[in-house]
């Protein structure tokens, strides 16, 4: 049937690449002769006609992997400047531009960041972290000032590229989070008796140390890291070092409520070097793993969290027969997490 | 043929309550009328055995439309499922449930075009109830038709990789009124989900890979399902027990 077709005068490779019943699932980019490119430009260009319509954005996204040139960039940018278009389209052509490596792309990028639609407006800021040069600097900082949330990221991230990408590390923005250190607190007396004596539920078993814990903070929470009874101030390496060994328990301050819930259960194994240390969530889930390993006569503690903590956090401290300290380290940015959407009922 | 209860399937397979309606329930078509292609009848069969369910994400959406989405996008989204309902139909594999959700305009910042890599932390960061595939419909997918697993784990919390597959709703449809060109992009991305390769043949909905590079074609003949792959199919985890 004539009407399921492009035209005869198309070669077979670009009819499967752009018709529009034809789908792409996944990654696609064919490799399309020069006459196929010269094709496919007339066809986006608007000069050459089909005889059924195409697939407009997959052709968008043909032409700026496979058919990089002045022409081709030229014909993405009309369709990127113009207003009348359709959204994605127009993003499609942005974030083309962006894979492009001839110089032309960043001024046709320039030219149009000023545009209302803020999905288009982001695509070209990606695109310009991505080919920009010196040249888009002004204008993207001029951009820091008016810009929030989503755009604002975007424009220091491609302004931090581009700043790299030119040599000029020195007005790099690197992003100045710094690791929150918290030095372990010392738990001891009434205020520790009074942690072992009212955990919620089971303690696994364990006869708690009324000698020795430790507490931190974690958000709102106040944690009491308790520890079983059979490490003595004196000999706790031994102990350590002689057999896998229930540790302690984690617990955190029910707010209010007067009562301390168990939140990780610690393990530790002998391992060649030292032991293992295992954080264990009350669900069997391991949170956070790591080793101490000898070094002179005291031990060098690191625990890394296995990512499923909201906030990265990592332990590292020194155990000797004498002292336990350790820091708990966490992250101060973004808390990673899954969220699960909305319902819609 | 043992009789299907409509209502007892309803409320065993689907957890309905009893004054439930077919539509909405029973199929999990919640965006006002559609022509729906399965009868009732093998629709309650199909879901009763083999079934899996889906968790579809509105990327973008806020109550009332006023978010990325026309009702007009949301009923397209529905119907691309029925499509691929009919194709899975062929294997005896049905899809059971329709768990609709979406992610608002707020938190969707910086998904309305993905590429593979976006692609990616939008289904980690984002999941669905355990027992279904997730679908993301984000409205611009910038390197593809679509993005999913060759073969979706089925602890979707597992990091660094994509657990769901990740779809442009397409605007312009190879025919208008059925959706289904999305349709077939749907049951082909999922089809990778539940384990299943590019064949060799453009009427099948995997497609065919011709010169064995990986990157497979498939186009509105793209419907056909076989044996082997049902088998295959029904061997993934996402497959829930008959009900
Ligand atoms: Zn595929």
């Amino acid at each position: 049937m004539s009407n399921n077709d492009l035209g005869t005068e198309y070669s077979s490779t670009l009819k499967n690449a752009i018709e529009l019943h034809k789908l792409n699932c996944c990654v696609d980019t064919p490799t399309l002769s020069k006459q196929d490119i010269v094709d496919l430009q007339a066809i986006l260009g608007g000069t050459k006609t089909t005889t059924i319509p195409i697939d407009t954005k997959r052709a968008i996204a043909l032409l700026s992997h496979a058919g990089q040139s002045a022409e081709s960039n030229e014909i993405l940018g009309s369709i990127l400047a113009n207003t009348r278009e359709k959204t994605n389209l127009r993003v499609s052509a942005a974030a083309g531009l962006g894979v492009s490596n001839t110089k032309a792309a960043e001024n046709i990028l320039l030219d149009n960041i000023d545009t209302t639609d803020s999905f288009v407006r982001e695509e070209i800021i990606k695109s310009l972290g991505k080919v920009g040069s010196s040249k888009a600097v002004d204008i993207l900082t001029s951009r820091l000032k008016t810009t929030e949330d989503q755009e604002h990221k975007l424009v220091s991230f491609a302004l931090t590229a581009i700043a790299f990408r030119e040599g000029d590390a020195s007005s790099a923005s690197i992003p100045d989070f710094e690791w929150h250190t918290q030095t372990l607190k010392s738990l001891k007396g009434k205020a520790l008796a009074e942690n072992i004596n009212n955990i919620w539920g089971s303690s696994y078993g364990l006869t708690l140390n009324k000698d020795i814990g430790f507490s931190a903070t974690c958000g709102h929470s106040t944690l009491g890291i308790l520890l079983n009874k059979q490490l003595s101030r004196g000999s706790w390496l031994d102990t350590l070092l002689s057999q896998a060994l229930l540790l302690g328990l984690i617990t955190a301050k029910e707010s209010q409520m007067g009562f301390y819930s168990v939140r990780y259960i610690l393990m530790s194994r002998p391992t060649k070097t030292g032991f293992a240390l295992t954080a264990t969530k009350t669900s069997g889930d391991v949170a956070l793993a790591g080793n101490a390993v000898r070094d002179g006569d005291k031990f060098n503690l690191t625990l890394l969290d296995v990512g499923l903590e909201r906030i990265p956090t990592q332990v590292k401290g020194t155990i000797s027969n004498e002292l336990i300290e350790a820091n708990i380290i966490t992250w101060p940015g973004t808390i990673r997490n899954a969220k699960h959407g909305n319902p819609i009922v | 043929m043992a009789t299907l209860s409509l209502k007892s399937i309803a409320s065993s397979c689907l957890g309905a309550s009893p004054s439930f309606s077919v539509k909405r329930d029973v199929y999990g078509y919640i965006w006002g009328p559609i022509d729906r292609r399965l009868s009732l009848r093998s629709h309650l069969q199909l879901i009763k055995d083999d079934a899996f369910n889906l968790c579809i994400f509105l990327v973008g959406h806020e109550p009332g439309f006023a978010g990325w989405w026309s009702q007009s996008e949301a009923q397209s989204m529905q119907l691309a499922i029925d499509v691929m309902r009919n194709v899975y139909a062929q294997t005896g594999v049905g899809v059971r449930r329709l768990f609709w959700r979406y992610i608002d305009t707020n938190e969707a910042a910086g998904f309305w075009s993905v590429d593979a890599g976006e692609a990616t932390d939008l289904t980690e960061a984002f999941t669905g109830p355990n027992n279904g595939i997730d679908v993301f419909f984000v409205k611009n997918v910038s390197d593809a038709g679509g993005w999913s697993n060759s073969s979706g784990p089925c602890d979707k919390d597992e990091k660094g990789e994509r657990t769901g597959a990740v779809l442009e709703l397409r605007s312009d449809d190879c025919t208008v009124g059925t959706n289904l060109c999305t349709g077939i992009l749907l049951a082909h991305e999922v089809g990778h989900y539940l384990t299943l390769k590019h064949e060799s043949v453009i009427t099948n909905v995997m497609g065919e890979d011709a010169d064995g590079n990986g990157i497979g074609s498939i186009d509105n003949t793209s419907l056909n399902l076989d044996n082997d792959q049902s088998a295959k199919m029904k061997k993934s985890c996402f497959i829930r027990p008959s009900c």
